[in-house]
């Protein structure tokens, strides 16, 4: 079950109670080595519900900016948080918990020798009785189609399965924030369509670090185009990634589908 | 191919079958025991080991393990057996009388005995895991409590070996396209190879430790298994260990050379 999003009291009466965003970020800028930075005064917000994406060429700081997210960038400049909380030491484990992580290698995302324990952990962790985290996991393996290969060792799956299989881990700790780094990676295009249909089907908050433009297409409502660290465009995807002036000035291609096609003959 | 060997093995422990669903433990005893009579056997005994041929054997076929694989592990260590073997033939001073008068170094019988116990010991081990996966035997050990330190580092040593064969694997791949002339790297390049192959699975192993700390990793991992010793365990390791107990205490070769004897003899 979803938790309801963070609210922030704006004046006395209940109606100027307004939604805070998931994830708030302001004038973030972090380096992995000092005098380099990979994020320079970044600003962003996640709206609860919103499904926002974030494209870039290589080396924009995409990675980097859902690594500061998940706290593994620390210290950082400026502010960064998510479901109301700081991102900062003692924050973590809240943040962890409310936030469902996909990263972008798929054989290092399931650990256990099984996808059922691998998918039980959230619930576990959480302190659900056995029984009933395995209830749980099966359910959720279920729903994104894996029911059958609960007993699998991870390193058997296909890249496909083993993308839905940790979209179903990190989906049955029941996050208010879905962070998926790449999720087409890989995945071939039936494979691809399924985790596509997947995610448009859920309730939650989700951010889409992606090259997939088409994706963004199919599934957010905004996009914003980061470059260099910085936030250089954002607004709806059909009409920022048709803008082929601005993406080729930021290695970036307009989408087959928005591309004009050529004249019948 | 010795680590595709492996793989092949390891897959076969997951699979499903009657000698697979054993409880791993049952399985781990008996391969002690065994293991531990084979060594207990004096230097020189070779027929009297034969018996235990039995155990690996009807294991194996019992579980369906592949033969090729365990023949491909099996001839690794070979070689190392037979070099610590092959010094008894000069240095063992005991002489044995053959028929017809043939005098013959006793060392020929030990370093008999030492190749045909690392080929049961080694054997039944590769039959242990073609049988029983590693993580089903970790999660068998751990039950439903939180696993102990020790099995959580044996299991994610387990997990980081997966790691360091992919990662060595696709090395290998890339040396291999790009240099299809030479099968081999000198050793100067196998040297910066292996460095690199290093730093590759520490930052694999990083991005893996990430993904843990994500999904509420704390120190703890739990595996949630609910393993069962019934009267199919209890069976299998009584029969294992008073079949090792006769094998080491009754002269079983003698018996049944006897027994030929006396059915195909003058």
């Amino acid at each position: 079950m979803n938790r309801p999003p963070v609210l922030r009291r704006t004046g006395r009466a209940w109606e100027n109670f307004v939604m805070e965003p998931v994830v708030r970020i302001r004038n973030l800028t972090y380096g992995y080595h000092a005098h380099e930075p990979v994020l320079r005064g970044l600003d962003l917000e996640v709206q609860p519900g919103e499904c926002l994406a974030v494209v870039g060429p290589n080396g924009a700081g995409k990675t980097t900016l859902i690594m500061t997210l998940a706290g593994f960038c620390l210290p950082f400049t400026g502010e960064a948080a998510a479901h109301g909380l700081a991102v900062a030491a003692p924050n973590l484990a809240a943040i962890r918990a409310r936030t469902g992580f996909v990263l972008q290698n798929l054989d290092d995302q399931l650990f256990m020798p099984s996808i059922l324990e691998d998918v039980m952990i959230g619930p576990l962790k959480a302190g659900v009785a056995p029984a009933a985290a395995r209830e749980r996991a099966l359910a959720l393996l279920g729903q994104v189609g894996l029911a059958a290969l609960a007993d699998e060792f991870p390193g058997h799956l296909s890249a496909g399965q083993k993308r839905l299989a940790t979209l179903a881990a990190v989906l049955v700790a029941a996050p208010d924030l879905l962070v998926l780094d790449e999720p087409t990676l890989y995945l071939d295009p039936w494979a691809r369509r399924a985790l596509i249909r997947q995610v448009a089907a859920l309730p939650q908050s989700r951010l889409i670090v992606t090259h997939d433009l088409e994706m963004v297409l199919d599934l957010c409502s905004r996009v914003v185009l980061l470059d260099g660290g910085r936030i250089v465009a954002a607004g709806q995807p059909h009409e920022l990634l048709a803008d082929a002036a601005l993406l080729a000035a930021h290695r970036l291609e307009v989408p087959g589908s928005l591309q004009p096609r050529p004249a019948a003959r | 191919m010795s680590c595709h060997a492996a793989q092949t093995l390891d897959r076969h422990g997951a699979a499903a079958g009657p000698v697979q669903e054993l409880h791993p433990l049952a399985k781990l005893l008996a391969t002690a025991v065994f293991a531990v009579t084979v060594v207990s056997f004096p230097k020189y005994a070779v027929g009297a080991l034969m018996p235990l041929c039995l155990y690996p054997l009807l294991l194996g076929v019992a579980g369906r393990v592949p033969a090729r694989p365990v023949w491909r592990l099996l001839r690794l260590g070979l070689p190392l057996a037979a070099l610590a073997g092959i010094w008894n033939v000069w240095f063992d001073p005991v002489r044995i009388a053959l028929p017809g008068g043939v005098w013959l170094s006793a060392g020929w019988l030990s370093f008999s005995s030492i190749l045909l116990r690392y080929l049961l010991t080694a054997g039944a081990m590769l039959a242990l895991i073609g049988t029983t996966s590693f993580p089903r035997l970790v999660r068998a050990l751990a039950g439903r409590r939180p696993a102990h330190p020790f099995l959580q580092v044996l299991y994610l040593l387990y997990r980081h070996l997966f790691v360091l064969v992919e990662e060595g694997r696709a090395l290998a791949r890339a040396w291999q396209l790009r240099s299809p002339q030479r099968r081999l790297p000198e050793l100067r390049i196998a040297g910066s190879m292996l460095g690199g192959l290093f730093l590759r699975t520490e930052t694999r192993a990083g991005r893996l430790h990430h993904a843990m700390v994500l999904r509420g990793y704390d120190g703890s991992l739990a595996f949630g298994a609910d393993p069962r010793w019934g009267w199919r365990e209890s069976a299998f390791l009584g029969v294992t260990v008073l079949g090792c107990l006769a094998a080491r205490l009754l002269p079983l070769t003698e018996w049944l050379g006897r027994a030929l004897l006396n059915l195909f003899g003058p």
